[in-house]
């Protein structure tokens, strides 16, 4: 073993070393970012969730006629319909 | 220094460095074999954890899809009591980030002992939460839980029922399709950092949640909340004590509507008393009375032991048979067997009970379901009550065909008389038309399974007591459940309520109630409305307290179903429909 050969060996592995480093450190940075894209999702969910909810709140037939009624609007009655002229 | 010195001081470098690198190679070789498997399960232990992904509970949706029931998140503060650093400090800044008196906080904080985890307030704004996250108190923090909301509040409260806390089903739909509702929690391994913090999802330990399934009604939120107010306004009118209204589709048996008052929000449920949690259309028996005359006539008509022009006597108001006496409300002298019906004389009920004997009026009383539970699938329904044949006596002969002796829940009368409208067919009723997944992939098909049974009555007894029916609308003093353009066939009841000693009725104490089909011609409709304990001193007859209600829901409903109409409008029946609308 000769010197510039050893010198060649420990250069290898330390590039492999540093490989590794370089390789777990993406990982985890492309997990991580898998982690937060997950709590991005939850928290899109729970405003979802939210937004049903309130939509709910505004279907529902009570809410429909107040709000008619704070706009000084009418809810027109459908024609009644009538029996056919024989 | 020689070559030779050289040389072997090379060597010895070498060597050591390959004796540091084997000793290290042997270490790492011990340390795998040897010690791996624990300090592996310990590097676990610090940075791995299993986190729940709690599934949402399903939607219940009425038969248009309007959420009745749902499920979102909340934000709730939380503290850490054994690494606060200083409680009052936490205590004093959480009561005014969130306008609470401290002195109710830091006793709680201080008496919650080795706990790890206790909730200060549930139900914070994002703006509180923001504050208190910037507040930056160690233990101290905020999190997101599942919390059941009602976003139509009272509707159909007693029907869909409420979640206990900890999001489970305790009473009503919500429990009672508990399972379908629930979902399957997920679970999600993270890996944490020195700081505890999640910065990794693991791979192989993410298995995702299975939301719960939504429960889709017949009810209709409209005709629901239509069936409310009008029931309220009603109760309200005649300060009765509370009331119960039911709509049904005769020839499906889907209940459009069905409705308590007093009733209760179910955000708040621990606001009301435990009794207005029942479902008293299906739980609370109570005797029918006039209401109950129709299926008697139909009986006898069927059994041909009268004819519809027959003239029965009726004692002028008082009749003594045996040890009974019976009395009309008002006295008659002779009324046909129509009129009967139309001025609803418990005599001329009593003479026809007596021509059919018991046994064909058990028979009878037996095929038009009552003394059964409906089917109607929801907890906590009633038989009702009607007493075995064997029990039957002399006084079961008059009592019976005038609604007394039995006792029948709202949905059983409902349901029955629908026998009047498609034709003879007793139907089962229901509420929960099906399961869905999040997709509206139907996973269980809940409409019961049509069976085909004999007619209860003949085809010509049913028109001829439709026709009777009509004229107990058309011919009534008040008119009170006649339309404009859609002819309602009906019957009333003031029914005595019986004393809880079993001695008799209470003096003044009436159910008043009224049960309707609409249009004649056609059934498409059938409504029933019980209105319980009315002041005697405003008005108590069935005709006058529940009628107008009856009228006033089919009005609504016929509009809203855009049911045509059967008989030509009259400027006599008619009421301002668009003034009426917007009530």
């Amino acid at each position: 073993m000769t010197v510039p050969r050893a010198l060649f060996i420990l250069f290898l592995m330390v590039a492999i070393g540093v490989a590794i480093v370089v390789f777990r450190g993406e990982s985890a940075r492309a997990a991580n970012r898998i982690q937060q894209l997950h709590a991005e999702t939850i928290e899109l969910e729970q405003r979802l969730w939210s937004a049903e909810i309130e939509l709910a709140r505004m279907r529902e037939p009570r809410a429909i006629r107040q709000r008619a009624a704070d706009m000084n609007l009418s809810i027109v009655p459908p024609e009644p319909i009538a029996r056919p002229r024989q | 220094m020689t070559r030779r010195d050289l040389r072997l001081r090379e060597h010895l470098l070498i060597g050591l460095a390959l004796l540091g690198l084997g000793a290290l190679v042997g270490r790492l070789v011990y340390i795998k074999s040897f010690d791996g498997t624990r300090l592996a399960a310990k590097a676990d232990r610090q940075q791995r954890a299993d986190i729940p992904i709690k599934a949402r509970r399903g939607l219940i949706l009425d038969a248009r899809g309007r959420i009745i029931s749902a499920t979102t998140l909340r934000t709730s503060v939380f503290a850490d009591p054994q690494v606060l650093p200083d409680t009052q400090v936490a205590a004093e800044t959480v009561a005014r980030i969130l306008d609470l008196d401290p002195a109710e906080i830091a006793p709680d904080l201080l008496a919650a002992g080795d706990r790890r985890f206790f909730v200060i307030k549930r139900g914070i704004t994002e703006e509180q939460a923001e504050q208190i996250r910037d507040a930056g108190i160690y233990g101290l923090g905020t999190f997101s839980e599942p919390f059941r909301s009602y976003p139509m509040e009272e509707l159909a409260a007693a029907t869909i029922g409420f979640v206990s806390p900890d999001g489970t089903g305790i009473s009503g739909i919500e429990h009672q399709c508990d399972h379908w509702l629930r979902g399957e929690n997920g679970v999600k391994t993270i890996v944490r950092d020195a700081r505890r913090k999640a910065f990794w999802l693991a791979e192989e330990g993410y298995r995702p949640a299975r939301d719960g399934y939504h429960v889709v009604l017949t009810i209709d939120a409209e005709i629901q909340t239509a069936v409310e107010n009008e029931l309220a306004a009603g109760v309200a009118r005649y300060n009765a004590e509370s009331g119960v209204a039911v709509v049904i589709h005769p020839h499906t048996g889907a209940v459009l509507a069905m409705a308590n008052y007093p009733g209760f929000d179910p955000n708040n449920y621990t606001d009301f008393g435990e009794e207005r949690y029942r479902n008293r259309v299906i739980t609370d028996p109570y005797e029918p009375g006039s209401t109950f005359k129709p299926f008697i006539a139909a009986a006898a008509l069927a059994e041909k032991v009268v004819n519809m022009d027959e003239v029965f006597d009726c004692e002028h108001g008082s009749w003594t048979e045996g040890a009974r006496t019976l009395k009309d409300h008002h006295p008659y002298d002779f009324l046909t067997f129509q009129e009967i019906l139309i001025k609803s004389s418990n005599i001329g009920m009593g003479k026809l009970g007596l021509r059919l004997g018991n046994r064909n009026l058990y028979e009878y009383v037996r095929r038009c379901g009552f003394g059964e539970q409906t089917g109607i699938g929801l907890e906590g329904e009633s038989e009702g009550l009607l007493r075995p044949l064997v029990r039957w006596n002399a006084f079961s002969t008059t009592s019976l065909p005038m609604g007394q002796e039995i006792g029948v829940t709202p949905i059983q009368l409902a349901r029955s008389f629908c026998i009047f409208a498609n034709g003879g067919r007793l139907i089962t009723p229901y509420v929960i038309r099906a399961i869905v997944d999040a997709e509206g992939r139907v996973v269980q098909d809940m409409t019961p399974p049509e069976h085909d049974s004999e007619p209860v009555y003949p085809p010509d007894v049913l028109d001829q007591m439709r026709q009777i029916l009509c004229s107990v609308v058309n011919d009534s003093p008040s008119r009170s459940a006649q339309l404009p353009s859609h002819q309602v066939f009906g019957k009333t009841g003031t029914a005595q309520i019986a004393r809880k000693d079993g001695r008799g009725y209470e003096k003044k104490a009436y159910v008043s109630s009224f049960v309707a089909g609409v249009p004649a011609e056609n059934p498409e409709l059938v409504a029933f409305v019980a209105i319980r304990r009315p002041d005697a001193s405003v008005g108590y007859y069935g005709g006058q307290v529940a009628a107008p209600v009856v009228r006033e829901i089919l009005r609504h409903t016929l509009a809203y179903l855009r049911i045509p109409g059967d008989i030509a409008p009259n400027a006599d029946r008619a009421t301002a429909m668009t003034e009426d609308y917007n009530d």
